[in-house]
Order: C-alpha cells, then structure tokens, then sequence
C-alpha cells in the first residue's frame, strides 16, 4: 500500500508521519507516535476509552481514519499534566476516589477536560451528560462527577484539591491516594495491551463454529502457507494435558479444543503471524470438519435423562446439599408461608479492558505479561500444558483494567504463551470486545424456587429452596457459586430449619464463573421479595421482619457455624433505616 | 402516571473460598534508610488492594506510607496470595502482609531492646521510630536498627502465611464453617416507576456496609459504589440474548451497562464493627455491594405500584407486561 | 486492509471530481462514526475515500426567508447546541441531542446520518416530521429529494455517496402556531438504540383547541422513517381532546410494523407509540400554550 504523509499536532508537539492511508486515529497515537495512554475498549465507539480531544472536541478516535486529523490538533491524557505536574482535574480524579482499575480514566479525563474548557460552572447534570459516553465498570460514577466538580472548583480559582492527601498517625484509615495512582491519571500505566516489544508477532484464536460438534479433522496447510504466517496449532501442539480449570477437582477445559467443542467460545486452533492483520486472514484459511452434535441450551433441558450429555460424566456437574434442622417441623411450625419462582439471565463482567498478554521465551523462562486476577494460578495452568517446570514460567500481572471475577479463569494465558514457546518469538495476543464476550465467563443464569414459612410474630421457621444454575460448558467457578449461594440462601436472616438443594448444570451456553458476589446477587431478589411479602401477609412492617431475624452475635447461619464477633449487620440495618427514611 | 417507592434488602457474605484452604503469604524486606518493599502475589484488579496492602505494612512497621513500596502479582518475584476473588484479599492477603511485616518488627525490636534497654514487649514503632512505650524520649529509627542489624551480618525479612479458618462442608448436609469472617450490609433503593411505559429511574441508594475496620474509607466507599452500579445493570438493563448458545449481542451498544446518566446518588455508609482475626480489624468490602441492589429495587418497585417482575432484568418491558396483567 | 486511496478535498466541485475520476470506486466519508463500522464489519468495501470533513461551505444553520438550511456536514452537536433549532424547530435539536453519545455527536454528522439510511435514525426522525427535501449534487447536477424518498430498502439510499453528494437539509421553518416535539424510549439513557423514536409537526388554530394540520415520524418501523399518514390525516380539523388522542392511539397501531428486536418485542413497541404519540401532541400543543381538554 501506497503510504501517505500526515500532519498533525499531538499534545503541542508537531508530527509528521508517513502512514497506510487506511490507519485509524487510535492506531497512529498509541502505535506510530507511542502515546498508550489512549485505551482500545471496544472498538466501536461505545465505550469512550479510546476518546482523545480533535480541536478541543472529544471523540472516539477508535471510529476515526487517521487522516481525519490531519492537520489538526489533538490532546491526548499525556498532553494533560504529567506527574511532576498534574492538572486540577489529575490531582482531583485521586484525591476524590475516582480512579479504581485505571482503564477508562484517560478517555473519562479528556471528556472531562472539553467540559471544563467550556464550563467552569457546571452542574451535576452536566458532567453526567459530558461523561456519558465514557463507561465505567469500577466506580459508579459518583466519585468522578465529584472530582469534576472538585477541579472546576479549582480552575475557577475557589479553592484548590487538596492532593497529595496527608495521614495522621495512623495509615490505617486514612485514605490515601491509591499507591497506582499516579501513572493511572497520566497515561503512563502500561496494561497488557501497552506492550511493544522487538520483533513482536501476534497470536489469533480460531473459535468453534457449533456449540456442541464433534472435530473430525481440522485442515491448517492453507493457512500455514500463507506469507506472514508463522505457525498454526491445534490441541495436538499442545505438550501437555490440554486441560484447565480453576477448582482443582474440575478440570474440564480444553486449552485447544480437540475431539469436541462445547460452546462457541471454545478455541480450536491458534494461528501465530508477523501481525495481527495476517492472523485473522490466516484464520479464515483453517477448514475445520465439524459432525454437529444436537445441543443442551437451558437447565431444564440438560437434566432430562435423554439429554445429549456436554461431558462424558453427564450434565449434573454438583448437587450441592444444605440440610439443617427438621424442615417439616419448621413450616408445621409457621403461621404463614410464601413460595414463589425466580429467574435471572446470564451477566456478562464487563471490564472496560478486553484480555490482553504478551508471552516472550527468553532465557529458559517463559515470561508471560498479562491480565489476571491470579497470577500464580495461571502459572500453574501455563507450566502444565507446556510440561515446563513451575519454577520457569514467569507471570506477571499488567495493570488490569477491571475483573469483577471474568479475569479469573485461563483466558488467552496457556495460548499466548504456547505461541512464544513454539515460535520462539515475543508474542502479543489481544482479544476484541467480541471475542472477549464470547469467550469469558458470566454470571450464571438461575432458575429458583424458594418457600419461606413464619410464625406469626415474623420470626422465620423454615426455608426450602431448590436452586439451578446453568455452568455452561465447562465447570470453571460453578460448584464454588452455587455452594455459595447455598451457604446464604436466605442472606442474613437467621432459619433453624432449612432443606437447600443447589444444582450446577452443563449446557451448550457461554461458560458461567465467577462474578462479583458469587450467586448471592441471583438469591437475594428471591428471598427479599418474600420478606416483604411475609411481612405483609403477617401486618408487620418490612423493617421489623428484618429486625426480628437478622444475625447478631450468637446467630447461626445455614451451614450450622455459631457467627460469634464482628456481627455488623443490624448497625449496617439501623442507619440505613434511619438515614433512607424508611419506613414501612 | 409516576410512582415512587422505597425498597430494603441485605446481605451477609463471607470472606474467601467456601470451605477450602485459600492461604496468601507475603514477604516484607526492610532497608537502611527505613523503607520497606512488600511482595505478595496479590492481584490488584483496580479494586486496590496494592493500596492497602501498603497501608497495613506501614501501619505494622511504623514507618511512613511513602517509605514502604509493594510489588504485587509477578511469579517470579512474589509468593503466592491467592486469586482475587471471593472478596478475600484485604482479610487473607492483608493478614499475611501484616503477619510478614510483624515478622520483620520482630526481628528490628530484638535488636532495638538491645540499644533502648528495654524488653521488646515495651517497644513500639510509629512514624520510622522505635521507641519505648511511655518513654518516647528513649528512640532510635527504624534505618539505624536495620542498619546496625546487616553490619552484624544480617538482612531484615519478614515472611508470613495465612489461611482462613474453615472446616469444609459435609457432602450430605452442608454443614461446616464456609468462611473465616463475615461482611454484613442494608441497602434502600428509591425508585420512580412510569406506569404507562415501565421505566424504572432509580432516584437515590443508601448503602451501608460492615467494613471491620475501613482500612482505606475512600476506597471502601468506591467498592460500595462500583458494586451498586454492577447490581443496578443486573437489576434493570443488562442483558445477554442468546440462540442456541450463541450470544448475538457481544458488544457495548446491545449490552447495556449504567452510563453515568443511569446512576443514581449514591449515599455509603461504612461501618466498623471490628472483625478479631481481621488485620487491624477489618474484612473483605469489595464484592457484595451488588448483592442486596436488585432485590432493593424490585422491592422498590413493588412498593410503587404493587406488583412485582420476577424475572431479570427488569427492563420497562417486562415491568410493563406485568402491569398491563393488572400485577400478581 | 480498509482502503488504499483517502482524498481530503475542500470544496464540494473537488469532491465531484474525485467522484467523477474514480467511477465507483471510491466513496464519500462525512464524520465516519458509521461507515467505519460497516467498513471493519466488511458490509461496505471501497478503494478510496472521500473524507469531506474540510469542506467547510457545509457546515452551516441558517434561517433564509420561509425556510431553514442545514449544511449536511453540520454535526449532531453543532444541532443539538443550535439556538435557532432550539427556538424554532426543537424537534431536530432534542433528536440530535439523542445521537449515540458526546464522542459520536461531535463526529458524526446529519449528511452521513441520512446517508448511511438507519430507518430510526433519530434526525432521520426529526426530518422527516419536519418535511425536509435534501439537495443532493451529483455529475448530472443538483437535485431536491424529499427525506422519505430517500430510502430505497434496508440500509440503503437513494443517494450513492460513490457518485453524488448531499449538500443541505431544507424545510420551511415552523410558524405561528405551529410547533414540533420529539420522544425518545430507550433501555439506557445515554449509547442506546431507541426502542422508539417520535417526531411531531404540527399546527393548530389561533384558539389553539383545533389541530389543523399534523406530521407524525415513527422509528424504528419500516425501512424508513413512517409517516403515520392515516393517523395525520384523521387528527387534521380534530379538536385538541383525549379523544381525538384515543383516536389517534388507535388508528396509529394499524399503521406502524414493528418488529421484534434486542431493543424490545413488537407487541410492547406498538404500546410504546400510543403513550409516545400522546405524550408528544401534549408536549407540542403545550409549547404552544394550549392544552388537551378532558
């Protein structure tokens, strides 16, 4: 291709580049000028983190040509302040908590910027409306739109931030600027996606195109052939167990699907190229002969006898008990009983920053740059498969850009790595917003059916309540969720007598895992929906059904364990009672 | 035709695997000028865990925050913490950073009782000194200590291990210890309903949580809030569709997450009811913030127009064929 | 690999002549929040592009005699921020004030919007409730097309941007006693499709209880904007009452074609277009000072 020049300043410093006429803007600031700080999130223009300022104005530059600055200015989240230097809007986005993971805080700050330049008054509204177009997945918001306010207030010459932030003489509750801080609000912070190194090639999964197939052949010579292409593997590439899976007992996920795939998301070959560009064409070269297999796609589905099994074992992955006390006497017991049926759909995390890594062998050490939220787990994953001792397999975390448990399982970890094992080069791997979708985790789907009895002061008798939880494919967090979930059936509201059954299902569905709070979220519409309804049917008020059963000191949860200190939950209950103005 | 209306839920939620060994260690290296390097294999996900971890090393060393630097979550340098999960890094992983940094206090109060003449047990670090408790006047530093030690032939190194009480689950009945400690928490949601489309505007959100002891109270209240965003997406507008397995709408346009004009105020309220085997008396925040957040709003709901969906999320379609079903 | 050619020409006869020159091979790029999607996602391919995002003779919102003239490289921000659309033809301020989010309002412009021919494309909407004609040079000349023929099949237009070009967004700026409103139904309040999107024109009498004439544009229903013509025409000489609103509820319904979507089912969006339809006529009629009697 015919490259062509471009003008353009970027941050006051004036550049001229030849360039594929085809590039797009964020592609020419984080890769031909280096400037990282600017986030690839979805790279659609719907998530904000790639946003940088075009003439004072933001805009994705993730849905921009290049050329369209050509001859513009632009500021970037380096051209802001730097660390000896901070803007007002730098030093308040740490000194009011808005900063947590880091990922959409450049995109958030150059929103931010183009409202002050224009308004130094704004109102709460205001800067909501400024920064919607930039999501967050960490803070809330709240904490952003008071550190905007924060800076106008010092851009106006009121009164400054007060940053650093200063301990007493205890650190412990005082809070300080997180210690990552910094770098998070210059750009500086390298995520996994941030590295470059020399001769670095890039790594493409190929993904199943069934949800539930078995693989008769997979054909890579086409792709293998292809200039640029420096290697395509399958699971027999693959030098050891090909199996991962973060409970110990259920390893159940292949690295590299290789007689069967379970869901879409699996991955059946990898392709290694001298660019990310090539591997996806590389990709679209790789014939896989598929015998599709008919699929299981609901819990209600997959536990019928006949149903076609995703794992040898069958589809009833866990059947998670939780019996304590005489339940018949409980409801015998109860002046009032409610039951009801409850559901929930899948969740994806949502983490601004899609899975990244970068693997290098060098030296013997199989060094591995990634997202993780464990990274000596993944150590572990990686040495087994590449049959490499633990000890010669490097993890190290980049600054992760959110997680809220999708982070957790093996994602492009083992891949990334065996590519940089095999080829011998660095390796990057870098998965799109789709990709990331598709293949990581959720929140698991519920299906719940719950009966609550009480005696007629409001005092709860007994609790049954069959649970099911859809795993998806492969088991990954799923036992773990719905013991959970079975531990706290009915939050923390004391039953003497209880009967849980938790069910964790295969099916043909993306994979379920772990996601912030653990399947107390899913449980939690249910049985408060039938506190209050308790309540009613009794003629006392929700908050008094709540005060009469809630743990203190000496309660015993579902699993027969005495809560004995640190019980805070009627303090938490009381002021939020009081200072809500609830009351009924 | 607007209605508004208040709904209550709560949580408790223990901290770290259920019923499973999940230990985290730490080492703490101390050096002559006074400062200190942390390394635990904890992953700081940008919930902050690096933070605290620093501020309870500082705490136990006493020695200044800006003096003690933590390296997190590289194999090759780091013992292993655990996965960040579970809400269990500040309670295990900061129990073994506190433990490490008491290893290595151990180690310069030994010495320190020598040049104070003083038992150990009379020592106390604060602020880079180690003084004699009621005598502050009677000091010296934490750099001349550690200094003095490796002329002595001797490097300052604090390691710990730390694992949460637990006793696993009986297979038949379920009965066990899950958890070493508890997070307990209320949260009020206001809503207002438009009965003739179904949308639901979340007003306003009280959420109080038990934080044990809030080591850092602005990353505790940024937990609270980043949960209640995640549980309002739950609750209102995130939505997988799926056809036989196949996610048709794997981007951000069709995947609906709380932008900031979807967020209501946010009142966190932290509360300390200190937790024994916590470090300095805390537990886990960061998770269950989003668990009582659905259950509040459709309470909410239902307090506005009397009937409830049971089905998530709650978009104004569904809230409105309820309606129209005249509520159940 | 996009394209291989890129033009940033400054003047539209340059932009005719690019056209002319590359016989189809190359195509026109106003803001690019569109195209580039379609261009990554392979549904558009093309060798060169035209970006016309320099031409500064289009970027323009001017009141010139009966008429409104918006250049069609003015962006959705510049529309939503404009205090003459504010004043005299809200219904195009408050749709573009509904585009995507600040980042694709200050990219995205209205040209390329009604080019790229989304049938709920909210200024699409307002456009069409305002009766605009689009101007649209190309090699035989300059020609005026109303916005609702604009629209040739799903996702495609009448206008080819690898031959011509639209300039300017035309339409008689509203009156005495006439007056527009939008509506909007969303899952999320900020980058969210619309599940429906309403534009109404329209004029009552100087006693402002006699609705004499009404435009009303529904999306996303058809593969263009809707005109709810039967529902237009039954509401002209109606007196401003619920009734006359009941009426226009129901005969609406006969004549939109929702279909199902991620955004919501037919069922709920034909629910949603009374209570909108309604609360845009109110919303219209009140900004005149009038009301709906009982």
């Amino acid at each position: 291709m015919v490259k062509k020049t471009i003008n353009l300043n970027v941050n006051g410093k004036q550049y001229e580049l030849e360039v594929e006429p085809d590039i797009k803007l964020v592609d020419l600031i984080r890769e031909k000028i280096g400037l990282t700080g600017t986030k690839i999130g979805c790279n659609n223009g719907e998530c904000g983190a790639c946003t940088i300022l075009l003439e004072g104005e933001p805009v994705a530059s993730c849905m921009m040509p290049a050329f369209k600055a050509h001859g513009k200015n632009i500021i970037t989240v380096e051209g802001l302040g730097t660390a000896q230097n901070l803007h007002p809007l730098q030093k308040a986005f740490l000194a009011y908590g808005a900063v947590q993971c880091g990922f959409c805080t450049p995109g958030m700050l150059m929103s931010a910027k183009a409202l002050l330049d224009k308004n130094l008054t704004p109102t709460e509204q205001d800067i909501r409306q400024s920064i919607s177009g930039n999501l967050c997945r960490c803070t809330g918001y709240k904490k952003i739109v008071d550190a905007i306010l924060a800076a106008a207030a010092e851009l106006r010459g009121e009164h400054e931030v007060k940053w650093p932030v200063t301990t007493g003489e205890d650190v412990v509750g005082s809070s300080v600027t997180r210690v990552d801080g910094i770098p998070k609000v210059t750009g500086e912070s390298k995520f996994a996606n941030d590295y470059y190194f020399p001769n670095m090639a890039y790594a493409q999964a190929l993904r199943s195109a069934h949800p539930h197939a078995l693989i008769k052949n997979i054909d890579i010579e086409k792709a293998q052939a292809l200039a640029g292409v420096l290697g395509v593997y399958t699971s027999k590439d693959i030098p050891g167990p090909n199996i991962v899976g973060i409970m110990p007992h259920i390893k159940d996920t292949p690295v590299l699907a290789g007689d069967k795939v379970r869901h879409y998301g699996d991955a059946v070959a990898l392709v290694v190229a001298e660019s990310a560009e090539i591997a996806e064409e590389a990709l679209r070269m790789i014939n896989v002969d598929y015998e599709p297999l008919p699929g299981v796609f609901s819990v209600e589905d997959a536990i019928k006898e006949d149903a076609p099994k995703v794992h040898e074992g069958g589809n009833m992955l866990l059947h998670r008990k939780m019996y304590r006390g005489d339940i018949e006497k409980g409801f015998s017991e109860a002046a009032v009983i409610v039951e009801d049926n409850f559901k929930t759909r899948m969740n994806e995390h949502a983490y601004i920053e899609p899975e990244a890594g970068v693997a290098l062998y060098e030296g013997g050490i199989l060094k591995v740059y990634t997202i993780t939220q464990g990274a000596h787990y993944h150590r572990g994953e990686i040495a087994v498969n590449l049959k490499l001792p633990v000890s010669k397999v490097r993890v190290i975390q980049t600054t992760t850009g959110g997680g809220f448990g999708g982070k957790i399982d093996v994602s492009l970890q083992v891949l990334v790595a065996l590519a940089a094992f095999k080829t011998g080069r660095p390796v990057k791997m870098a998965y799109s917003r789709e990709e990331s979708m598709i293949t990581s985790t959720k929140r698991h789907p519920y299906y719940m059916h719950y009966k609550i009895g009480a005696r007629s002061d409001g005092k709860l008798t007994a609790v049954q309540a069959e649970i099911y939880g859809d795993t998806g494919a492969y088991g990954s967090h799923g036992p773990g969720v719905l013991t959970r979930t079975a531990a706290s059936i009915v939050g923390p509201y004391e039953v003497d007598n209880l009967k849980v059954d938790a069910y964790c299902v295969y099916t043909n569905n993306p994979v379920a895992g772990a996601m912030r709070a653990f399947g107390s979220p899913q449980a939690s519409i249910a049985y408060e929906a039938l506190m209050d309804e308790l309540a009613q049917k009794l003629g006392i008020s929700a908050v008094e059904i709540r005060r009469i059963n809630g743990y203190k000191k000496g309660s015993v949860i579902p699993t027969g364990q005495v809560l004995t200190d640190g019980v805070g939950f009627m303090e938490t209950f009381e002021r939020v009672v009081e200072k809500s103005g609830f009351n009924r | 035709m607007k209605l508004r209306g208040k709904g209550i839920a709560c949580f408790f939620y223990g901290m770290g695997n259920t019923g499973k060994p999940n230990p985290a260690s730490a080492y703490v290296e101390l050096m002559q000028d006074g400062s200190a390097n942390i390394f635990c294999g904890v992953a700081d996900i940008g919930q902050g865990s690096s933070t605290v971890m620093t501020q309870i090393a500082a705490q136990e060393l006493g020695i200044p925050f800006e003096m003690v630097t933590m390296t997190s979550a590289d194999t090759g340098v780091t013992p292993e913490a655990g996965v960040t999960s579970a809400c269990r890094q500040t309670f295990i992983s900061g129990n073994a950073v506190r433990l490490a940094a008491k290893d290595a206090k151990e180690q310069l109060f030994a010495e320190a009782a020598k040049i104070l003449s003083a038992g150990t047990e009379k020592l106390a670090a604060q602020n880079g000194y180690i003084y004699v408790e009621n005598y502050p006047e009677r000091k010296t530093t934490v750099g001349e200590v550690v200094a003095k030690l490796y002329k002595a032939g001797k490097v300052v190194i604090g390691r710990a291990s730390f694992n949460p009480p637990i006793v696993p689950l009986d297979d038949e009945t379920g009965q066990g210890v899950p958890y070493g400690v508890y997070t307990y928490g209320t949260m009020v949601s206001e809503v207002e309903v438009d009965t003739e489309t179904g949308q639901v505007n979340v007003l306003k959100i009280t959420a109080a949580q038990d934080a044990g002891k809030a080591i850092n109270p602005l990353n505790v209240e940024g937990q609270i809030e980043g949960g209640i965003a995640i549980g309002l997406g739950f609750c209102l507008s995130e939505e997988i569709f799926l056809e036989k397995g196949l996610i048709k709408n794997p981007n951000f346009n069709e995947y609906l997450l709380p932008t900031a004009l979807d967020m209501p105020d946010i009142d966190p309220i932290i509360v300390e009811c200190p937790e024994p085997i916590g470090p300095f008396g805390a537990n886990g925040v960061g998770e269950p913030s989003n668990v009582p957040v659905a259950a509040s709003i459709l309470n909410a709901i239902a307090d506005a127009v009397g009937c409830r969906v049971k089905e998530l999320p709650c978009t104004a379609e569904r809230l409105f064929n309820v309606l129209q079903q005249g509520g159940n | 690999m996009y394209w291989e050619n890129y033009y940033l020409p400054e003047t539209v006869d340059e932009v005719l002549k690019h056209l002319k020159d590359s016989n189809g091979n190359t195509r026109i790029m106003a803001g690019g929040t569109d195209l580039m999607i379609l261009v990554r996602k392979g549904m558009v391919k093309t060798q060169g592009i035209i970006d016309i995002g320099n031409i500064k003779e289009l970027k323009y919102i001017r009141e010139e005699g009966k008429y409104i003239k918006i250049g069609a490289l003015t962006t959705h921000s510049q529309l939503a921020e404009s205090a003459l659309l504010k004043k005299k033809a809200r219904v195009l301020a408050l749709a573009a004030g509904c585009v995507g989010s600040p980042q694709i309002r200050n990219a995205g412009t209205i040209g390329g919007n009604i080019v790229n021919a989304h049938s709920a494309a909210d200024t699409a909407i307002a456009l069409t409730a305002l009766n605009a004609q689009a101007r649209i040079k190309g090699p035989e000349g300059e020609k005026e097309k109303p916005l609702s023929e604009l629209y040739t099949g799903v996702g495609k237009s009448f206008v080819d941007p690898t031959k011509e070009i639209i300039t300017e967004f035309v339409f008689e700026t509203p009156g005495e006693n006439e007056s527009t409103a939008f509506m909007r139904h969303a899952k999320r309040k900020a980058l969210a499709l619309p599940i429906l999107n309403l534009g109404v024109w329209l004029k009552t009498n100087s006693g402002k209880n006699i609705l004499e004439d009404v435009r009303i544009a529904v999306g996303p229903m058809d593969y263009k904007p809707l005109r709810a013509v039967e529902t237009e025409n039954m509401l002209k000489g109606q007196p401003l009452t619920e009734k006359t609103l009941k009426s226009a509820q129901e005969t609406i319904i006969k004549e939109i074609k929702p279909r199902d979507s991620f955004q919501g089912r037919a069922a709920y969006k034909t629910d949603m277009v009374k209570v909108f339809l309604a609360r845009a006529i109110v919303e219209a009629v009140g900004d005149l000072g009038g009301r709906i009697d009982g």
